[in-house]
């Protein structure tokens, strides 16, 4: 089942490559919805009751290396990989307007990416994860290099040297960690790692390293430099995976690998990973108001926003932690929302200046329909009640609370800061008038709005029906806030039923 | 003596693959006196390849056939680790060849005497790594050596092949009056004896005298192994020499300088072992850094591989430095891959050139959409020695850092890592000319680039080339655990590496941190 996931993308990769060049649309499409129907299928079979691994998969390998093919799910990552599954549909089928050349070589990329994604949140091996996590560097880059705006090659560049440099760090962390505990072997299998007790400064040295690694991908501040430019010169398909899913490799492996391998250490450092995060939100907010592109103001709303799961991270409680796997999927839909409605607003208006954009809600002349959504993503990201943001969010802060109020206030003020520049943002683009001598802008056809409309509908869902979003993770979370070493199990259960409590009263809300 | 026990002490089975090299090469001779032009360049660098096919095969016999390795009274050894250093000579001549074939066409030089010198080269590389003994060493050393600048003149209408050969030739000779030096100093403090391991028990204090010929050796193995700062006849005898001369010299010449390195260094100069250790972690970093960090500024696509050579010879002596089982066996398996990806890049190097006579990397812009094969080949091999997984070179070096780390010289683990960072990033330059350029972009080579044929003389070979390292590049990585084991093996039933085993840091002992 998980090895499908797997290569089913691959298989199909390569059958595409061979097909004729007209076909390879109806190809991806093809592969990508088999892919989607096994990500329902696999909904079905998933346990959420159960906090290990599921459907586990183990296959001898390299044994002189330690590495094993084994392959688990749990409550961590289903959801992360029923994104991607999601993503790589929605993009492969409906996004990819953009792609007039070379359309062959796109959907090899895009599925050989999706493929590279999921095997690197299904591996239970930690050599595994690094081959998965360095897989998807040379597919990215060319996305990114060969389709897109006018300083794509830089922003190529750019994004490979980050990206190659985190997945070293996080090679170094897994390699020391591996031979640290060499008995007489070294040790990569991720459950043998967890049972591990390591002296605490090696821990914590061990931890900072992984949480570099990661931070780079995720991105954090300061290391999230590559970002602005990478998704602003990226085309929309490519962003919207981008920012939508690869990103979250990196918040996923804080949560799998620095909070589940290092309980210890992580309870030590989490109060500075904590502030960290505060900062971070603050800091994205207030450089996405700066900003007069479109674009650029989203990327930099997604540094804020990634930065609120480093926050869930570091709180580590039963609620912040079902509320930063929350986030990581409600970001991933927000962002794909708000990429692509930008895109399409720069397709048809020809531009992404906010001096230059106005008036697009007008009914006739406008665009109507984009600007309605665009006001609903808008309002998603900064975190409105009703929508799937505000549940993810509202979560963390309730859970993290109690253990970092002051990061926590922060988060909360740039909660209100997300909300100014996207009201900067809207106002700019949807209200005021149009420009007369500019204003023929071509119409959006149904189509072209159909992604843009299926995520706002499962925004609105996720927003309404929380328990679709949450039931998953909830005994995985408890599992890992189990581990962390104040914690006794007693908590953890009563937290369970807060959890259900607290969606339920949303629910009815 | 007998005939019989002067039969055992020869052991001539053991040199069975040399002697079919030398066959071929006495035939290959013999046929091109015989028939005349054409006829023969049609026919020789068949003969040739069947030769070395042969002589694997007798490779692969005495991996398991032989049942005592020591030859010619002591001064051949064919143990497990020259069988595949041989191995991988042999093959680097065989695909040699097989890129040739082309390029001699091309260049309207004669086949017949190419060839011969080529196979002496083999020859001298072969016997190199499995001599034990001194004088059979500076002998097999002088037979790949002269062969080498030979072959690096080849095209003499063109004078920066001359001056390649000359340049190889000065600084080669020199190189080797040293290492003769070295040997020369090792003879008289052993009190007369030229067999290695005789050596190292009748040398029983560590002076300076020792330590100055250890210094003195090395100073010849790196001039082989093109290691900084012995590195600076390599950009240039590169840029020079025809390209298929320089696939072997960066493939087969360097194994036979790693075969001798480990076992001349290791057998004569044990109780040096520290110091030479030493000396090689230092020519470790030099060679990561200066090959790395130069060769982003290259835009020939020949100077380029030069310096990733040297930063690639930097890699495997990695492995060499830590002096640990895994790591001889990550370098053995590091050597492997290296074999195909390097061949296979400069067998796509040869065929781009073939076809638009040229070499200069931003020449390559565009090629995707005219010669997709090709790209797909070249992008694979540049990638592989990047080290992208899921490709040979990331399982060859992430074997190399594996065993660096268990080693505990994380120091230079996390150079070598970073430098693979640098690395990639003038690998993917190359890929992101092939690959990410308009059609607008397209270079002036590109636009007039040929209509794809496989007709012509030597393409079919050369195409061969290319498909078995593409395909080898793209499976032996997914697909490594014959090769792992290979070389594990190599190393474990070995007897010099083993008998130093006392010595060396045993795998399973924890780092005194982790208690």
């Amino acid at each position: 089942m998980l090895s499908t996931l797997i290569w089913l993308p691959t298989i199909g990769a390569l059958a595409i490559a061979l097909l004729p060049k007209n076909q390879s649309k109806t190809g991806a499409a093809i592969v990508a919805s088999a892919i989607l129907v096994l990500n329902f299928l696999l909904l079905r079979q998933f346990d959420s009751t159960i906090p290990d691994f599921q459907l586990v998969e183990n296959l001898p390998w390299l044994d002189n290396l330690g590495l094993n093919y084994s392959l688990g799910i749990d409550g961590l990552s289903l959801p992360l990989v029923v994104l991607n599954g999601f993503l790589t549909w929605l993009v492969v089928c409906f996004c990819d307007r953009q792609i007039k050349d070379r359309s062959q070589l796109f959907y090899v990329l895009m599925l050989l990416i999706h493929a590279g994604v999921s095997g690197a949140i299904l591996s239970t091996n930690t050599l595994l994860f690094v081959l998965f996590y360095e897989l998807e560097l040379i597919p990215l880059y060319l996305v990114i290099a060969v389709w897109g705006g006018s300083q794509r090659s830089y922003a190529a560049t750019k994004f490979l040297i980050f990206t190659a440099i985190s997945g070293i760090l996080v090679l170094v962390g897994f390699l020391a960690l591996g031979w640290l505990s060499a008995s007489p072997t070294p040790i990569f299998d991720y459950s043998a790692l967890q049972s591990l007790s390591l002296p605490l400064n090696i821990q914590i040295v061990l931890l900072l390293v992984l949480l570099l690694g990661f931070g780079i991908k995720a991105p954090f501040v300061p290391f999230h430099t590559w970002l602005p430019d990478t998704y602003v010169e990226s085309t929309t398909p490519t962003v919207m995976i981008l920012g939508g899913i690869v990103a979250k490799l990196g918040t996923y492996g804080i949560f799998r690998f620095c909070v589940g391998l290092f309980p210890e250490a992580w309870t030590l450092i989490a109060p500075w990973v904590a502030l960290w995060a505060g900062l971070g939100v603050l800091y994205g907010a207030m450089t996405a108001i700066a900003q007069k592109d479109i674009k650029r103001m989203v990327a930099y709303s997604s540094i804020g926003h990634m930065s609120y799961i480093l926050l869930a991270a570091a709180a580590a409680t039963p609620l912040s932690l079902a509320g930063g796997i929350g986030q990581m999927v409600s970001h991933g839909l927000v962002l794909a929302l708000l990429f692509y409605l930008v895109g399409v607003i720069e397709e048809k208006v020809g531009t992404r200046d906010l001096d230059v954009l106005n008036g697009l809600l007008n009914p006739l002349r406008g665009l109507p329909t984009t600007s309605a959504l665009l006001i609903l993503g808008g309002m998603a990201s900064a975190g409105i009640p009703g929508l799937v943001g505000f549940i993810a969010e509202f979560l963390i802060f309730q859970g993290s609370y109690s253990k970092f109020p002051i990061p926590t206030i922060f988060s909360i003020i740039g909660t209100g800061l997300t909300a100014v520049y996207f009201v900067i943002l809207l106002n700019r683009t949807c209200f005021g008038k149009l420009d007369n001598a500019t204003a023929y802008y071509p119409k959006v056809s149904g189509l072209e709005q159909l992604p843009a409309v299926i995520l706002t509908g499962l925004i609105i869902f996720l927003g309404v029906q929380p328990v679709w979003l949450f039931r998953w993770s909830e005994a995985s979370a408890l599992q890992l806030v189990a581990r962390m070493p104040e914690a006794p199990i007693l908590v953890a259960e009563k937290a369970s039923t807060q959890i259900d409590n607290l969606i339920f009263s949303e629910k009815t809300k | 003596m007998d005939t019989a026990s002067l039969n055992a002490l020869l052991n001539s089975g053991a040199i069975l693959p040399e002697l079919i090299v030398i066959g071929t090469l006495v035939i290959v001779l013999i046929v091109d006196l015989i028939a005349s032009g054409r006829k023969s360049a049609n026919v020789l660098p068949y003969i040739a390849i069947a030769g070395l096919v042969a002589s694997t095969a007798a490779l692969v016999w005495q991996w398991t056939g032989l049942e005592n390795p020591i030859a010619f009274l002591g001064s051949f050894n064919s143990d497990k680790l020259s069988i595949v250093f041989r191995g991988i000579i042999a093959l680097s001549a065989l695909f040699t060849i097989l890129v040739s074939v082309r390029y001699l066409e091309q260049s309207g030089v004669v086949v017949g005497e190419y060839l011969v010198i080529l196979l002496s080269a083999t020859l001298g590389g072969m016997f190199l790594t499995g001599s034990d003994e001194m004088v059979m060493v500076f002998v097999a050393l002088e037979t790949l050596s002269i062969s080498s600048y030979l072959l690096s003149g080849y095209t003499k209408r063109d004078p920066r092949s001359n001056e390649a050969a000359l340049k190889y030739l000065l600084v080669g000779a020199a190189s080797s009056a040293i290492f003769l030096y070295g040997m020369s100093l090792l003879y008289g403090l052993s009190g007369g004896e030229t067999s290695l391991s005789a050596i190292a028990s009748k040398i029983t204090v560590s002076n300076t005298a020792l330590i100055i010929s250890m210094v003195f050796v090395i100073a010849g193995v790196s001039f082989k192994l093109s290691a900084v700062p012995f590195h600076q006849w390599t950009p240039d005898v590169y840029e020079g020499s025809p390209t298929p001369v320089v696939a072997f010299l960066s493939i087969g010449s360097k194994v036979a300088g790693f075969g001798l390195a480990l076992r001349f260094l290791i057998t004569a100069f044990p109780l040096a072992s520290q110091q030479w250790h030493y000396v090689f972690v230092v020519l470790t970093v030099l060679s990561m850094v200066l090959g790395n960090v130069v060769a982003i500024a290259q835009t020939s696509m020949k100077r380029m591989l030069a310096y990733s050579s040297i930063g690639q010879a930097g890699f495997v002596m990695l492995g060499m430095a830590i002096d640990s089982e895994a790591g001889y066996a990550s370098m053995v398996f590091y050597l492997i891959l290296y074999l195909f990806m390097n061949m296979g890049a400069f067998a796509c190097m040869i065929l781009f050139a073939s076809r638009t006579g040229t070499d200069q990397i931003s020449e390559y812009s565009g090629l995707y959409q005219k010669d997709p094969l090709l790209t797909l080949a070249l992008s694979v091999c540049l990638l592989s020695l990047g080290g992208i997984p899921p490709l040979a070179g990331f399982f060859g070096k992430l074997y190399i850092f594996w065993a660096g780390w268990q080693a505990q010289a994380y120091g230079l683990v996390l150079l070598a890592l970073v430098m693979s960072v640098v690395s990639l990033y003038y690998y993917i330059r190359v890929v992101k000319m092939m690959v990410v350029k308009e059609p607008q972009e397209m270079s002036a080579s590109v636009k007039n680039y040929p209509e794809i044929t496989w007709t012509q003389v030597g393409m079919k070979p050369l195409q061969a080339a290319i498909v078995f390292t593409l395909i080898f590049t793209a499976i032996a990585g997914i697909a490594s655990n014959p090769l792992f084991s290979l070389s594990n093996q190599a190393v474990k039933e070995t007897q010099f590496l083993q008998a130093k085993a006392p010595n060396a840091k045993s795998v399973a002992v924890l780092p005194t941190t982790a208690q």
